[in-house]
């Protein structure tokens, strides 16, 4: 099958589920980006552009950037873990899908779903968090994200896993252009007391590279918030606990 | 009319004799009022500055105006004592003063003490959407004596603080999902497997409406002309009536491309034939 990912020019046409982007050089040399889902259109003209990039977008944007500000990844089938036991495992999910810029890709021009984009309270309706669900990987043509994740549960008692909740920002993204596939680094979960440590890893994979990040002003605009709110919004815990169940 | 103009003259010269003998205490006066009401505005600029940093903004502002407020008290105090007026004497005249005025101004009290303790207490601050006495709407304002919501349609309401601090207050905005609940009814000839399908498809494919916790759709009731479907899920509370709205007027479009009748109020009626029982 061929790639997702990668550099797009006009006079292309770039096509996965019912999603189709285009780009149409008009005589004055002015790039028209059309992205077509679902029946929708977004459509918006690139001065000074001449070529995009595909790639997975960090997922912070869809459905409704600044609402949420955590992510949640369901275990299916749910994992059960004797007592001083671990696991390694690789969760694939659906990314979103990202455009950029091939030359100086500071602000995404678009970010799309390929699937309808969900969320998720972790813990009661409430006080619980609010936090992106990412679907479970399912072949279909569709691109995929592996996130490995190591599980040890270091009480004294067994455990069932069925999610792992996250901040966004534990999360970097790393792809490879005319490939379908993308990974991240690791995440580490540590089970104690009926709560789960979740701690953000170092990529250790080969071969592919990193995602293009907007600026943090890009980022404060598309978001809707505050200079100050994004720079804590972005600002990494250490440990996440997960104690509103797992 | 010659009589007014005597009188007018005399309490003139009288005025203008005690602004001559007084004029210093005058000056004073006008600089130490200028003085405190300068310091007492910074003042509460920079607390009002740094507060909205650390604390809420409302209470920001309400710390910043008692400190300013402070300094007039202060500032007309000192114009007293300029004027050698004995305050002692006032004190104790403003103590009988306070009592006969507490009595008569039990509302006044009551309405600043419950905006106290709606401070304190923080069951809604501003912006929040809120029902509060049957008034729903936005908070613009919890000052001391009144709490000011604009309503939905965009009319000021003012409601007195006491009358906030003890009714029943709806705050929409401080748990992180609402619920959305429809009762929809489908003729009796549908078929009661595929509208729930039907529904649960288009909730999935809203994406306001939330994964977890999960969508429900079940037969409520059977109604008159229709079964009642009741049909549930949650949504992120900011953006609740938005996914309200979108998903009813999809459900209906959805329904209607299923095939699956949602019935008008229906009677059967049995009519007698005559020699028939």
């Amino acid at each position: 099958m061929k790639g997702v990912y990668g550099p797009f020019r006009p006079g292309s046409e770039w096509a996965m589920g019912d999603c189709k982007i285009f780009l149409i050089e008009d005589r004055r040399g002015n790039v028209r980006y059309v992205r077509e889902c679902g029946g929708g259109r977004f459509e918006r003209i690139l001065r000074g552009v001449q070529s995009v990039i595909v790639h997975p977008s960090p997922p912070l944007y869809l459905p409704i950037p600044g609402l949420f500000s955590h992510i949640y990844i369901p275990i299916s089938p749910s994992i059960y873990l004797h007592p001083g036991e671990s696991i390694e495992l690789m969760a694939d999910v659906i990314p979103d899908i990202a455009v950029s810029p091939e030359k100086g890709g500071l602000r995404y021009i678009d970010i799309f779903a390929v699937s309808t984009p969900k969320m998720a309270v972790y813990g009661g309706s409430a006080d619980g968090i609010l936090a992106r669900y990412l679907y479970k990987y399912s072949g279909g043509g569709y691109p995929r994200l592996s996130i490995p994740i190591e599980i040890v549960n270091e009480d004294d008692e067994a455990v069932t896993i069925s999610k792992v909740v996250l901040p966004v920002t534990y999360l970097d993204i790393y792809y490879k252009p005319g490939d379908n596939y993308s990974e991240t680094n690791k995440i580490y979960v540590r089970v104690n007391a009926g709560v789960a440590e979740v701690t953000k890893g170092e990529y250790r994979g080969d071969g592919l590279e990193p995602i293009p990040k907007e600026t943090t002003e890009s980022l404060t605009s598309r978001l809707g918030l505050e200079l100050a709110s994004v720079k804590k919004f972005l600002t990494v815990e250490d440990v996440f606990l997960m104690d509103r169940g797992l | 009319m010659m009589s007014e103009w005597i009188i007018y003259l005399i309490s003139f010269e009288a005025v203008n004799e005690w602004y001559q003998a007084n004029s210093p205490k005058i000056f004073a006066s006008i600089v130490t009022l200028i003085f405190f009401l300068v310091f007492g505005y910074i003042l509460k600029q920079i607390t009002y500055r740094y507060g909205v940093r650390v604390i809420p903004k409302d209470i920001a502002r309400s710390i910043s105006n008692t400190i300013f407020y402070f300094f007039l008290i202060l500032a007309v105090f000192s114009i007293l004592n300029i004027f050698n007026i004995d305050l002692t004497g006032m004190l104790i005249a403003g103590g009988i003063a306070g009592i006969i005025l507490g009595f008569a101004s039990q509302t006044v009290v009551s309405n600043l003490l419950s905006g106290v303790f709606l401070y304190i207490d923080r069951p809604v601050k501003e912006g929040d959407p809120v029902e509060v006495e049957g008034v729903g709407g936005r908070i613009v304002d919890i000052g001391f004596l009144s709490t000011k919501i604009v309503s939905w349609d965009g009319v000021l309401h003012r409601l007195p603080n006491d009358k906030v601090f003890t009714s029943l207050i709806k705050n929409f905005s401080r748990t992180t999902a609402r619920r959305v609940e429809y009762r929809i009814g489908i003729s009796y000839r549908s078929d009661v497997k595929l509208a729930k399908e039907v529904i649960l498809k288009v909730i999935s494919e809203e994406p306001l409406a939330l994964i977890e916790p999960g969508p429900q759709v079940f037969v409520s009731e059977f109604g008159d002309s229709a079964i009642i479907l009741n049909v549930r899920f949650w949504a992120p509370t900011p953006k609740w009536f938005d996914a309200k709205m979108r998903v009813l007027e999809k459900i209906k479009y959805a329904l209607d491309e299923a095939g699956i009748e949602i019935p008008y109020p229906q009677r059967v009626v049995w009519l007698k034939e005559e020699g028939k029982s």
